[in-house]
């Protein structure tokens, strides 16, 4: 089920009702209903790959339950061994399966030897990576002690189900998620219209920015090689406002909906394209992933301690490995060390904990040397994505070459068109501009602006997204 | 709680109001918009984007060309249904019979299409009633909603133009377009052919017009407008399969088939559509072939 579809507007109001005025005054109940709206859910997009979740559950929740038994190590280890076997075994065969037959035959055929395997027409299932890592995360904690192990299983199903965020995260924390299924939610008024206004923002952001960004994107991309320079420029642009649009849009309506059911969850997006620098920018982008890598990765392999070497050895693995988190194709690979040759400088020169405040914080306008700092972190970001959206290697290069011509000065053919996508993207900046210290873009209760002025604008985004919506297009997370 | 359920109801409330209210609007502005032609005008002419480019009205002086892109026998069964009724005079409708109107294919793309109902819905939504609105309704509840949920876009483009140029009921388009060549490479290099399966829903729908020209005394012409030789050879299945449905379901009525007249590539925008040069030859040709002065 798709957030921006009439399916969920039908599905959302039933459950929030049968949520708050029937199975209120039974948390259990409570409980076991977020579990069948969460497996109704995913059912919806194909009820064969649900068997996949609720094994997954069954299994960490036992994991779960035998490290609470044992304490000899070895015993621990094989049980953490055994989830995550069983959680990357998954992972790695609907992921990667095909992706790794196809480079083990081009290796061959590198020796003069040609060999001919089939690769399986596999189906991936929504939200693998998602959920994969959320339960991982849970055994990995108890692993470590830093979490107790829970042996209430409804809850435990609850968690790794959880509706809101079970298909494109944020990848939540079994420390932050798991105990607020233990105790009773109260309705908080002021929490849920906020969870309301970031649903609007998040529907805005996904419906009027990008997927009318994709439609551009997808046509230059699609046909780079007759496109002029300024042209290509164009579609980058597009390509990065449509996912980040699309991405924090979703993460928006997942939290905002979280809140309607009374649910915390974790920050997934803070604005991250007003990034002073790349290190600022990873801090920013995609939070709950970046975290899980760094806490589950990145500090177990030694951090940022030790020599030079050990350093860069870390920031390659992290980036390449979360590159090859996002699909199995080497263009995400490419992108992963791109991320790591901009990151390097910057750590290595110990500025990447420089920028950690908001830019420009308690002013309007950021200085000079902010704002060039801003825009050249946002080029690089810009180059990288192109590798993310391109379809292979040799075509992200080509598309970058093409930016190298003297077209690059001219107007592009099509720009009468895009002006209207163009509107809304400048919204977008200026309004998360002004936002960029709140948690999301239209927390706006206390700021000191009239409330006629705050509903004017309320109205003006709820129709927008009826009326200016692009053709409805699937999350691109969904695909990861 | 009670005040966050009754506040969301409040505002649905208010939402839904003006979308019905919206659409009240329109319809009500539109149907005194657009329908009553001059007393002389007696030939309505129907169909796709084939008869939309091909047959000049302003050439063909006693005819009016309703045609539209992507237009269903469903919505030009709506139109008829309305145009007779507004315009008693008309006792001839020239009807496009393409090689893909009734495909399968075509059921999907100009029927239950989503973004398709929503650009329709909106310019047709007046000539339905209820069992029309209920077909859509139930073939994509989501596509209308959406189109209802767009009326009050199209009631502020009413007021704020003065005029009703979002109003397009279809009419014959003078096209400059040249794009002949490219046409002919790109179907050099299509290897895909549609199947030939017929749509059910089409059909019911073109014999709703048969029907409805039989009982209101309006003769009835089938018409194929010229398409390039390379699309002849092309599509020559699609347009056996056609032949054959005409005589088989529709003998009866006049079949002006000009798929393989003889145009000059200087007479066309693309392999199946003319421009306004090959439209004005065309429309004579049809008017001295039906004895139409």
């Amino acid at each position: 089920m798709l957030f921006n579809s009439i399916d969920f507007a039908i599905f959302l109001p039933i459950v929030f009702f049968l949520y708050w005025f029937v199975t209120q005054k039974n948390l259990k109940l409570q409980n076991l209903l977020i579990i069948a709206a969460s497996y109704l859910f995913y059912g919806w997009w194909d009820y064969r790959f649900l068997s996949l979740i609720v094994f997954s559950s069954l299994l960490d929740y036992s994991i779960g339950i035998g490290l609470s038994k044992y304490e000899d190590k070895t015993k621990r280890k094989a049980l953490l061994l055994l989830s995550l076997f069983v959680n990357l075994g998954f992972l790695g065969f609907f992921k990667y399966y095909n992706f790794f037959l196809d480079n083990f035959v081009d290796a061959f055929s590198l020796f003069g030897k040609s060999i001919s395997i089939q690769g399986l027409n596999i189906i991936l299932p929504v939200g693998i990576s998602f959920y994969t890592f959320q339960t991982l995360s849970y055994t990995i904690d108890v692993y470590r002690k830093k979490l107790e192990p829970t042996k209430d299983i409804v809850s435990f199903l609850a968690f790794v189900s959880f509706f809101p965020q079970l298909v494109a995260g944020p990848i939540e924390r079994a420390s932050n998620l798991l105990p607020q299924f233990y105790k009773k939610r109260k309705f908080i008024y002021s929490n849920a219209i906020d969870g309301m206004r970031q649903i609007l923002w998040g529907l805005f952001k996904k419906v009027v920015v990008a997927d009318n960004c994709a439609t551009f994107a997808n046509q230059i991309f699609d046909n780079y090689p007759d496109q002029s320079a300024s042209t290509l420029v164009f579609g980058a642009l597009f390509f990065t406002f449509q996912i980040y649009g699309d991405f924090s849009g979703y993460s928006d309506i997942a939290i905002g909906t979280s809140r309607l059911f009374g649910f915390n969850l974790m920050r997934n997006f803070a604005f991250p394209y007003f990034s002073r620098d790349i290190a600022e920018f990873w801090r920013r982008w995609h939070i709950s992933l970046s975290t899980w890598f760094r806490d589950y990765v990145y500090i177990p392999l030694g951090g940022s301690k030790g020599g030079a070497a050990k350093k860069i050895r870390n920031v390659f693995v992290i980036f390449l490995v979360s590159g090859f988190w996002h699909g199995a194709n080497w263009t995400f690979i490419i992108w992963g060390f791109l991320n790591a040759l901009y990151f390097l400088p910057v750590m290595l020169l110990k500025k990447n904990r420089v920028n950690t405040n908001n830019v420009a914080e308690g002013g309007l306008f950021p200085n000079f040397f902010e704002f060039r700092q801003i825009i050249f972190t946002f080029l690089l970001t810009m180059v990288a994505w192109v590798f993310f959206r391109a379809p292979t290697v040799t075509d992200a290069l080509l598309y970058l070459k093409g930016l190298f011509s003297t077209s690059i000065f001219a107007v592009p053919d099509d720009l009468n068109n895009w002006l209207i996508t163009l509107a809304f993207i400048f919204t977008l900046v200026f309004v998360e501009w002004l936002q960029r210290d709140k948690e999301h873009a239209l927390e706006l209760q206390s700021s000191n602006i009239s409330r006629s002025l705050r509903w004017s604008f309320y109205v003006i985004i709820f129709f927008s997204i009826f009326w200016y919506g692009g053709t409805q297009q699937d999350f691109i997370y969904f695909q990861f | 709680m009670r005040n966050f359920v009754s506040n969301c109801f409040k505002y649905l409330g208010l939402f839904l109001l003006i979308c019905l209210g919206s659409l009240l609007f329109n319809s009500l502005l539109l149907n005194n918009y657009g329908y009553k032609v001059e007393k002389d005008q007696n030939v309505l002419i129907l169909g796709d984007s084939h008869t939309e480019y091909a047959l000049d009205d302003t050439v063909f002086k006693n005819s009016v060309n309703l045609s539209h892109s992507a237009d269903s026998y469903f919505y030009s069964y709506l139109k008829i249904r309305k145009m007779k009724k507004e315009n008693p005079q008309i006792d001839t409708l020239l009807l496009a019979l393409s090689n893909h109107n009734l495909l399968l294919e075509y059921e999907e793309r100009w029927i239950f299409n989503t973004a398709h109902i929503k650009s329709k819905f909106r310019i047709y939504t007046d000539l339905m009633d209820l069992s029309d609105f209920m077909f859509l309704f139930k073939s994509n509840p989501s596509a209308v909603i959406q189109g209802i949920i767009e009326s009050p876009k199209y009631s502020i483009k009413l007021l704020f133009n003065g005029e009703l140029i979002e109003r397009d009921l279809g009419k014959f388009h003078p096209s400059q377009r040249n794009s002949l060549l490219k046409d002919i490479e790109h179907f050099k290099n299509n290897k895909y052919h549609r199947s030939l399966e017929y749509s059910n829903v089409e059909m019911k729908y073109l014999f709703n017009i048969v029907n409805f020209c039989k009982e209101n005394d309006i003769e009835l012409i089938f018409i194929s407008t010229p398409v390039h030789p390379e699309y002849n050879k092309f599509r020559e299945k699609e347009f056996e399969t056609l032949k054959k449905f005409y005589n088989s379901e529709l003998s009866d009525f006049k079949y002006l088939d000009f798929s393989e007249f003889d145009m000059p590539d200087k007479g066309f925008q693309d392999m199946d559509h003319l421009n306004a040069e090959g439209a004005e030859l065309f429309t004579r040709h049809v008017i001295k072939e039906m004895k139409f002065k």
